[in-house]
């Protein structure tokens, strides 16, 4: 089901739960879920760059203060510009100097960034470059 | 038996690169975050990411799960394939329709119709175009009226076998 633009959440939720008791009678299966989704489009699309590729991204690895839960978030698209060119590591590691980097990670820790089971991300672990065949 | 929320709510950014493969970077937040405060920090993600990778960002969802803690027992032979179609006409026009998974017989007709006399079908044609919920079209056109209502078959992905 699509909603009205602008609705809130609680309406939406309140209004799906409402439905969803309406349709229940009407079939044999069981509800299991309930998922609102806000959609959000480029307009006009923006062009990728040449020779960008999803199967080459950067993994960030983030982890609670006390390291016992950890997350990964992956940037497909990875740019070269942003790698170590440098030691050990060169071309692979992320540069966590590198200012865009530093923004982004910022911003992932100010969400605040959690675990699919809430766990509140408080620090970046590593960070490297991931290819995929 | 109730719906709760599942932990965290999920922010996923949609990529697609030089070849139009799709890609994305899901973030998990806090359930209790507010919609719009993801909003906001969805645009300034979307913006760093931006300046780390060649691909472009097609956009962004934001989603909000709730999981039935105690599902019922489905009926025995229940099929979420077996779907009653439901095609509504809309405020401009059009037409915008959906469906409900494992119709029961009972709302069926012999020739394959949703009975549309039928007390529970009644109930739930005037709840979506005469109620008070949100629910529209994907243009945001008003249901007002329904169009047609038929019994389908999906077909079957491995995933839904019995």
């Amino acid at each position: 089901m699509n909603a009205q633009a602008g609705s809130t959440y609680d309406q939406m939720d309140a209004d799906a739960t409402a439905l969803a008791s309406i349709i229940a009678p009407v079939s044999s299966c069981s509800l299991i879920r309930q998922r609102i989704i806000y959609k959000f489009v480029a307009t006009p699309r923006p062009a990728a760059d040449d020779s960008s590729s999803v199967k080459r991204s950067g993994s960030f690895f983030f982890e609670t203060l006390d390291g016992t839960r950890q997350t990964l978030v992956s940037v497909p698209g990875i740019l070269d510009s942003v790698l170590t060119t440098e030691g050990d590591g060169a071309g692979i590691l992320i540069d966590l100097e590198n200012e865009d980097i530093q923004s982004l990670i910022a911003l992932i820790l100010d969400l605040p960034a959690t675990s699919p089971f809430g766990h509140v991300m408080q620090q970046l672990v590593t960070a490297y470059r991931q290819s995929r065949a | 038996m109730a719906l709760v929320n599942q932990p965290a709510g999920k922010l996923t950014i949609h990529y697609r690169d030089e070849s139009k493969s799709k890609g994305s970077t899901d973030f998990h937040f806090p359930y209790g975050t507010l919609a719009s405060v993801v909003f906001t920090a969805a645009d300034l993600l979307s913006a760093a990411l931006n300046a780390v990778t060649g691909c472009a960002i097609d956009g962004y969802t934001v989603s909000y799960t709730k999981t039935e803690d105690t599902p019922e027992t489905p009926a025995a032979g229940s099929r979420v394939e077996d779907k009653g179609k439901f095609i509504f006409r809309t405020s401009n026009a059009r037409t915008s329709l959906f469906s409900v998974p494992g119709i029961e017989n009972a709302v069926l007709l012999p020739n394959g119709d949703v009975d549309q006399s039928d007390i529970l079908i009644t109930a739930l044609v005037d709840a979506v175009i005469a109620g008070d919920l949100v629910f529209c079209s994907a243009d945001g056109s008003d249901l007002t009226a329904l169009l047609d209502a038929y019994q389908i078959f999906s077909r079957t992905t491995k995933g839904q076998r019995p």
